[in-house]
């Protein structure tokens, strides 16, 4: 689109305004400063309530979390003197010593290893 | 009401009282209808005050009135296609009476007949002069939107002149 044809344009609007009987305008810069007040509260509330549904809720599920609990509970160590281990545990060198464990030679009798047990690192 | 509050009215009824009847010519032009256009002020007025503390802040209050005003003048208009029946059969036909200035009816007339798109898109680039850009932003569509349907816009309005320049000087 040209200039000239843009000018055709707004001379048109002018005439089509000009032709227009405007009728006497009220004021609407009251009612329109009691409308925006209104709908800015109405805006100003709904924030709010919604910050505070979402610390309500954050509140909640952090609460409600399984590790804001304290579930892990220490378990007792039995003392290391006291019995022999049970068969039906299995072998921990952590808490009971056993020989196989105990001996510095990789190529010892426990070089073949028990079944289960993973191969060991060079020392 | 607090000093804050009382500075931020005060600054926008000099900006509203100043502005108003613009505002209302640019909304007569996209409904043809006064007392239509009287409201969609009102409305626009009203959002533009919710939103005043940021529109102030960014600087272009005018230009972000008649954004407001066009997208208000849309969105109303494709609520009320949606709720009831076509705005041209809404608005009243012209009456060309041999005292009236025909050519500016049949120019109004044809204004109205265009699609309220295609209208916000005229309005905005030639009576408000803002440029593709500007009209894209307004209107939330991409320049070749604006492009196309001002093209398309104008063309239409040529025809829908000539066809009704042609009936009136039948009678």
């Amino acid at each position: 689109m040209n200039g000239e044809e843009a000018d055709v344009v707004r001379i048109a609007f002018e005439q089509i305004l000009d032709a227009a009987e405007e009728p006497a305008a009220r004021d609407v810069v009251d009612a329109a400063v009691a409308g925006g007040r209104r709908a800015r509260r109405r805006r100003l509330a709904l924030s709010a309530t919604g910050t505070m549904l979402f610390v309500a809720l954050t509140a909640t599920a952090v609460t409600a979390l399984p590790g804001a609990q304290p579930q892990h509970r220490p378990v007792p160590l039995s003392p290391p003197s006291v019995g022999r281990p049970s068969p039906d545990r299995a072998p921990s060198s952590a808490s009971v010593p056993t020989p196989v464990s105990a001996s510095p030679h990789p190529g010892g009798p426990s070089s073949g290893g028990s079944p289960g047990q993973g191969p060991r690192s060079a020392p | 009401m607090c000093v804050r509050e009382e500075v931020r009215e005060r600054e926008f009824r000099a900006f509203a009282e100043a502005r108003q009847a613009q505002l209302r010519r640019s909304a007569y032009l996209l409904c043809g209808d006064w007392h239509q256009a009287q409201d969609l002020v009102q409305i626009t007025l009203m959002k533009l005050y919710a939103a005043w503390g940021r529109v102030r802040k960014d600087g272009n209050v005018d230009g972000y009135a008649r954004t407001i005003l066009t997208r208000t003048f849309i969105d109303q208009h494709r609520r009320r296609r949606w709720r009831e029946e076509p705005l041209t059969e809404l608005t009243d036909p012209p009456s060309t009476g041999p005292e009236t200035p025909e050519l500016r009816l049949v120019m109004r007339s044809a204004l109205m007949r265009l699609p309220p798109r295609y209208r916000a898109v005229l309005v905005l680039r030639y009576w408000e002069d803002w440029s593709v850009e500007q009209t894209a932003e307004a209107l939330r569509v991409s320049t070749g939107t604006v492009k196309s349907q001002s093209a398309r816009g104008l063309a239409r309005l040529r025809e829908l002149v000539g066809d009704l320049a042609e009936e009136t000087s039948r009678r």
